[in-house]
């Protein structure tokens, strides 16, 4: 066993750090840092640098553009990016659709869809969840009807996340009723401009318009869109959530926010003591460093298994446990170092143009928006109830 | 021994309950959360007419002469109604800081405008660095030519923009930190050398920063006995607390409510989830919660505020308003699922409050300091 990363990975490590300075925007980069909603603009200004690098999609084949990195090459560039507070590339096309197009996709779909997103031509969301389906998934009910040449698909999904920016969707439909639930889905690919659908905002707690309500009336979506076979969506679904869920442990960028809370603890923001002076405190500092050193080590392990070729296990549902807690108490911990000055509410003071003045510091300025927003992380890509009703099926067999 | 309501206790409780369920939704509570003033004026003339304004002054004052339990009793119903007026600002803390203040035509007269709902009032106190230390003051205020002269830099004001008055704690003598002292000032807002800048809070109120460049003041407007006044200003904060621990306690039970109709009528897996065991544990638990913070809040009410053993209850409520409080305000959250984290849900609303009225006066990591030094 040993921790050490070698010659070349360092050396690769340096290159992506050198990169991320050079490329990063400044002004995108403090928005991560305090934990605001990035505006699409931000993301495909970003999207186009790594484009432009080769290292938009390390995970595709190398002829539509993957790098071919190793397993550790991938984790060091994941890690980087979250040290730098670098922008993740919009998942819904690169890390989620694309590789569910690549395994199961035809020929025609891969070399249709494939360069769109890598160019960020299309922007995709993901339509999974219905107002009556969260948890229990696969009870959706959005109905697809075969007719000649595609389906004619009638139902509302939700928490359909950038929605309103998104060029294409990818959704689980109902072809089947007369079976198990999990074998009459089916998993298609749906154009948003197509007639019949409609976007509907949700405002989410810290009033920030990153989910929406999607419509589908009538909407037709020919059969050259379904993906894998009809009623076998499923299968699919289980895939990409498995891509959902690895990185979800968000260590890196919890390290990166955790040493953000140790430098807030050195400042003098009570009268000329500082927070280190304070036990209380510093001991919830403490324990969550010792909770976000465990989660390191197993995420560490996990990648290892990687390059031996041991598959993932539901152990996945570990890190999504715990990596999605210590994300929310490191957001409590910025509150409660905020003091007063968490009360001052102002969504827009770091938007280009705006010249209302700070109030508070500015490490401050997000804590309670951010705060309110993270408590989605133990409810979304399987809440944590869920997570562990796998482990307990699955892991200990109960 | 008696621990249930007077008459005239049930009353006020009845008159309050009655108000919300007619005339307090969430549209109005919505409406005024976008409005600039921070509060609905129909509904604060109600609150005079219904004779909540005038509830913690003396009769002398021309108030009602209320106790700590009728404002725990009224908090309390406020709490479960999500009020967003400003009246603990005015009210509750204002009030308590001129009731202590010596009689006087200038304190006498805000005292009477605040009963009959024609001015709402400030207490600008934090400063920038000062965090919880009640005593950590560096604004001055320097007597010169018969004049006060104030220069300093007040912080989260609450809705100190919107005030007609503000109330001012500023140091007259000694150093940064000093109890001793700390006077308090009356200033109309539209005093030249006052600069007010306005902001919404993160759970839907008003706050504001004030700089003050060169104030001047009259000198009958130090309200207070010179240097005196640190005493008043805790006893002011405690009042208040008990105040924000009824508050508190109704939202709570509010939360604590809806959630379990929430998982009653939420159906996956083809059952309502309140079914599952794991689910129903976690409910029971939000119902202890709930109903400690419900005891809490009355032991501090009935102790009040004038010895250790009625400080101990006081900051016990507190305490409890950021541990067992949040625990229930993530847990309701987390049960409702994604529907608990869109503003649409009245259940956001509540968690908002409750998770910022942990900072509110200083959270529980500086009240368990307190407590423990009064062991």
């Amino acid at each position: 066993m040993n921790l050490k990363f070698s010659e070349e990975d360092l050396k690769f490590k340096k290159e992506v750090k050198d990169f991320i300075d050079k490329n990063l925007d400044k002004n995108t980069q403090k928005k991560i840092d305090l934990g605001q909603h990035l505006h699409k603009e931000e993301l495909v200004v970003w999207q186009k640098k790594l484009e432009e690098k080769g290292w938009l999609a390390p995970n595709w084949p190398k002829e539509y553009g993957g790098t071919e990195w190793s397993v550790t090459q991938r984790y060091i560039f994941d890690e980087e990016c979250g040290a730098a507070s670098a922008p993740s590339a919009l998942p819904f096309g690169v890390t989620m659709v694309a590789p569910v197009i690549i395994k199961f996709g035809t020929k025609e779909q891969k070399d249709f869809y494939l360069p769109k997103i890598y160019s960020s031509e299309h922007w995709w969301c993901q339509g999974y969840s219905e107002p009556g389906s969260g948890s229990d998934l696969a009870s959706l009910t959005t109905k697809a009807e075969k007719v000649d040449d595609g389906y004619i698909i009638n139902g509302t999904k939700t928490w359909t996340t950038f929605a309103q920016h998104a060029d294409m969707m990818f959704l689980l439909v109902r072809t089947n009723n007369d079976c198990k639930p999990q074998e009459g889905i089916s998993f298609m690919l749906l154009d948003m401009k197509s007639p019949g659908v409609s976007v509907k905002p949700i405002i989410t707690l810290d009033g920030g318009h990153e989910v929406n309500m999607v419509y589908l009336e009538n909407v037709k979506v020919l059969k050259e869109n379904l993906i894998f076979e009809e009623n076998k969506g499923w299968t699919v679904a289980k895939y990409l959530l498995g891509h959902e869920r690895t990185s979800i442990a968000a260590v890196s960028r919890s390290k990166k926010a955790l040493a953000k809370v140790k430098n807030i603890a050195k400042l003098n923001i009570n009268g000329d003591k500082s927070l280190r002076d304070d036990n209380r405190f510093m001991d919830k500092v403490t324990k969550c460093d010792v909770r976000l050193q465990a989660l390191e080590y197993a995420e560490l392990k996990g990648i290892s298994d990687d390059v031996k070729g041991i598959p993932p296990g539901p152990e996945a549902s570990m890190l999504k446990i715990r990596g999605s807690e210590i994300q929310q108490e490191i957001t409590e911990l910025v509150l409660e170092a905020s003091g007063y000055y968490a009360y001052a509410y102002q969504p827009n003071v770091l938007e280009k143009g705006n010249n209302e003045p700070l109030i508070g510091p500015e490490w401050s300025s997000f804590a309670a928006p951010k705060y309110f927003n993270t408590r989605k992380t133990t409810i979304y890509g399987g809440s944590n109830e869920i997570q562990k009703n796998i482990l307990a099926k699955m892991l200990l067999e109960l | 021994m008696d621990l249930s309501l007077t008459e005239d206790q049930e009353l006020i409780k009845n008159s309050v309950d009655k108000f919300i369920l007619e005339s307090y939704d969430s549209d109005t509570r919505r409406k005024t959360i976008k409005n600039n003033i921070g509060s609905d004026l129909s509904v604060w003339k109600n609150f005079s007419e219904l004779g909540w304004l005038s509830l913690p002054f003396s009769e002398e004052d021309g108030g009602f002469g209320g106790g700590l339990v009728d404002i725990m009793i009224l908090m309390r119903s406020f709490g479960r109604g999500l009020v967003i007026e400003p009246f603990i600002s005015t009210v509750i803390m204002s009030g308590a800081i001129l009731s202590a203040c010596p009689k006087g035509l200038i304190r006498n007269n805000v005292i009477e405008k605040i009963i009959s709902g024609d001015a709402k009032v400030s207490f600008a106190h934090s400063e920038p660095r000062s965090r919880f230390n009640l005593s950590d003051i560096s604004t001055t205020a320097s007597l010169e030519n018969n004049e006060w002269i104030i220069n300093g830099h007040k912080c989260v004001v609450f809705g100190g923009a919107q005030a007609d008055y503000i109330l001012l704690a500023a140091r007259t003598n000694g150093d940064r930190y000093e109890k001793e002292g700390i006077s308090i000032f009356l200033l109309d807002k539209n005093v030249s050398g006052l600069n007010i800048q306005d902001y919404p809070t993160v759970d839907g109120f008003k706050a504001a920063e004030i700089h003050l460049n060169n104030v001047k003041l009259p000198k009958e407007n130090l309200i207070s006995i010179e240097n005196k006044s640190y005493k008043v200003i805790e006893s002011a904060v405690n009042k208040t607390l008990v105040a924000v621990a009824a508050e508190s306690s109704g939202i709570m039970e509010k939360m604590y409510e809806m959630t379990l109709e929430y998982i009653k009528t939420r159906k996956q897996f083809g059952v309502a989830i309140g079914k599952f065991q794991a689910i129903q544990h976690r409910a029971v638990e939000m119902l202890i919660l709930s109903d400690e913070m419900n005891s809490l809040s009355s032991m501090a009410a009935l102790k009040g505020i004038d010895n250790i053993a009625a400080l101990k209850s006081v900051y016990a409520s507190k305490i409890h308003i950021g541990t067992g409080g949040r625990t229930l305000a993530e847990e309701s959250i987390q049960m409702h699922g994604g529907m608990g984290v869109t503003e649409e849900m009245q259940i956001g609303q509540y968690f908002k409050r409750l998770i910022m009225l942990d900072t509110f006066l200083g959270n529980s990591d500086y009240y368990l300091d307190l407590y423990s030094n009064l062991d």
